[in-house]
């Protein structure tokens, strides 16, 4: 059967030039990542002078250095210190309002929708200045409180729209019977919608997560002194300062991108699931 | 009995909703509304008196050289990234279409530099276009192609492509998860009875996927190029608007305008340009998928 022989060498072929493109693209995309890593356990002067060679011996020691004297150990502080209240805050703030958009039959739920939008809608660059000035006059600028509340007032429309599509879904019997059992709406958000909707809950934990880890312009407007400094800012600052010396600057870069890739990795599913549906409008 | 146990809900739910609507109007819908009293200011940000200047700040803006620039790069890089969105498209395709072995690594790898932040990805890129070491002209010079190896972040015209490049590099993968969902909506069925009406491969792709994705390569190219138009961390960490100011994007200019050189109303207006800009794209988009 000359023709199936044919045919075959034909799909080799195609599937040989598939996984050739694709190999193609994961070198692309996973190339610079093992690069930095592979500098950042190099000395300085092998990254000058075989900047493509494996290290001739394991330098632990630039972790240790770019942790301490490259403060990335006070400036990672600072990021979880911002971080985790930042994410809290987000959670907490768009469960309660989705919930009451979609379960709780108020007056005004598409005014009210519409008024989110207008912060999914309008670029952060459109109003930055007078939010800058408003935080002034808050009192806010130069504390973490500020990055806090700002981070999550931005954050804020994205995640309504998310979690809504979420709670709304939840069958109108449970929460009915519910308050038939004599539950209030606060018991019955903890009780009856928070535990159904968990999936959407951890998409939204960890995409906020990953953004508020590395929000760069928002830290940079309101910190300006060193000791509040977030890790992005805190690397910029680095860089400039070290640029000659490319291993530790590596090393700095890999201690910020290290619990980015390991959340990455472990909520993969859950990321997806977020910015899926994020990304396409229900 | 009924319609009290409503009222009670009612009032819960706008205890509920109290403290994200304050919060988002004291620092969101506040501030848009006073970026707008301040592009007919003349202000430096610190003077207690504010003088109202009319539409001076506009007239200055669409005068500006710097403003001009940063537009048309913005436009730039809007076009350019559509390029990343078709790779998308294209690895969607190709690991939907085709039984890949590792076809889950591949996936979440394309996906990871999308997870990295500006600052990481420049900083990263940085070291990759360096012209000394740097990995491009380390390979271009291995091949003998020394005259192509150049100052790839210092060369006018050069550095705001590069940057984009790894705009780029972050993007495509999105691309791909988004086409792939996409991908997944098609039912089976449909495949199923053009294959039994003998359909070739290529003509179930270019008949029956193709048409079923257009409504997602039409809505990713919208948001891609309304996404273009926020660029800022990239550039303020690769290139810094240069060199001599030819890759400033419009987010760098107000950013330079307000917070270096203290023109508040000049940067206001811009904002204000800025946000008329994306809002006609985004009510575009929103009046083309209704028409479809």
């Amino acid at each position: 059967m000359p023709g199936g022989g044919e045919l075959r060498i034909k799909r080799i072929l195609s599937l040989l030039v598939i996984y050739l493109f694709l190999v193609t693209v994961l070198i692309f995309s996973l190339y610079p990542i093992l690069w930095t890593v592979l500098t950042s356990l190099k000395t300085s002067i092998e990254t000058i002078k075989n900047p493509y060679s494996l290290p001739e011996t394991i330098q632990w020691a630039n972790y240790a250095q770019a942790w301490v004297i490259g403060r990335f150990g006070t400036y990672s502080w600072n990021s979880i210190l911002i971080t985790v209240p930042t994410v809290l805050l987000i959670t907490t703030l768009a469960t309660m309002t989705s919930y009451a958009l979609s379960k709780l039959k108020l007056f005004g739920v598409p005014a009210i929708l519409l008024f989110f939008l207008l912060g999914l809608m309008v670029p952060f660059h459109g109003f930055m200045i007078p939010m800058y000035y408003q935080l002034r006059d808050l009192d806010l600028l130069n504390t973490r409180w500020g990055v806090i509340l700002a981070l999550t007032a931005l954050a804020l429309p994205f995640a309504v729209y998310l979690m809504r599509s979420a709670i709304i879904q939840v069958p109108d019997e449970l929460i009915e019977s519910a308050r038939l059992d004599g539950a209030n709406p606060i018991q019955i958000l903890l009780m009856v919608v928070t535990p159904l909707i968990r999936p959407t809950l951890v998409a939204l934990i960890v995409i906020q997560s990953i953004w508020a880890w590395n929000e760069f312009l928002i830290p940079l407007l309101i910190l300006h002194k060193d000791s509040l400094r977030t890790v992005q800012i805190g690397l910029t600052f680095f860089q400039t300062r070290f640029s000659t010396d490319f291993a530790l600057t590596a090393a700095g870069t890999v201690i910020i991108l290290a619990p980015l890739i390991v959340v990455y990795l472990a909520f993969q599913r859950h990321f997806v699931k977020g910015i899926l549906s994020g990304g396409v409008k229900s | 009995m009924r319609s009290g146990l409503h009222t009670e809900g009612r009032i819960y739910g706008y205890l509920l909703l109290l403290p994200a609507v304050a919060l988002y109007t004291l620092l969101v819908v506040w501030p848009i509304i006073h970026s707008i009293v301040l592009s007919f200011q003349d202000w430096n940000g610190f003077a207690p008196d504010r003088n109202w200047v009319g539409f001076q700040n506009y007239t200055d803006a669409l005068q500006n050289v710097r403003f001009w620039r940063a537009f048309l790069n913005n436009l730039i890089w809007g076009a350019l990234s559509v390029i990343p969105v078709g790779i998308g498209l294209v690895i969607a395709v190709v690991l939907y279409m085709n039984k890949i072995w590792g076809s889950a690594f591949f996936r979440v790898s394309f996906l990871l530099p999308f997870t990295l932040s500006g600052v990481l990805t420049g900083i990263i890129w940085g070291w990759i276009y360096n012209p000394e070491w740097g990995t491009i002209n380390t390979i271009l010079r291995g091949l003998g192609l020394d005259a192509l190896a150049r100052p790839w972040l210092a060369e006018p015209g050069i550095s705001l492509i590069a940057a984009n490049l790894v705009g780029g590099w972050t993007w495509f993968g999105f691309c791909m998860v988004i086409f792939l969902a996409g991908l997944q909506s098609i039912p089976d069925e449909i495949y199923d009875a053009a294959k039994i009406d003998g359909a070739s491969s290529f003509q179930l792709f270019t008949r029956i996927t193709v048409p079923l994705l257009g409504t997602y390569v039409r809505m990713l190219t919208i948001v891609t190029i309304i996404f273009s138009f926020k660029v800022f961390d990239l550039i303020f960490v690769m290139t810094q608007g240069g060199p001599f100011q030819t890759s400033e994007v419009l987010g760098f200019v107000i950013y330079q305008f307000a917070f270096t050189q203290w023109k508040i109303g000049l940067a206001s207006a811009i904002g204000i340009i800025l946000t008329i800009i994306v809002l006609l794209a985004s009510m575009f988009s929103v009046r083309r998928e209704e028409g479809y």
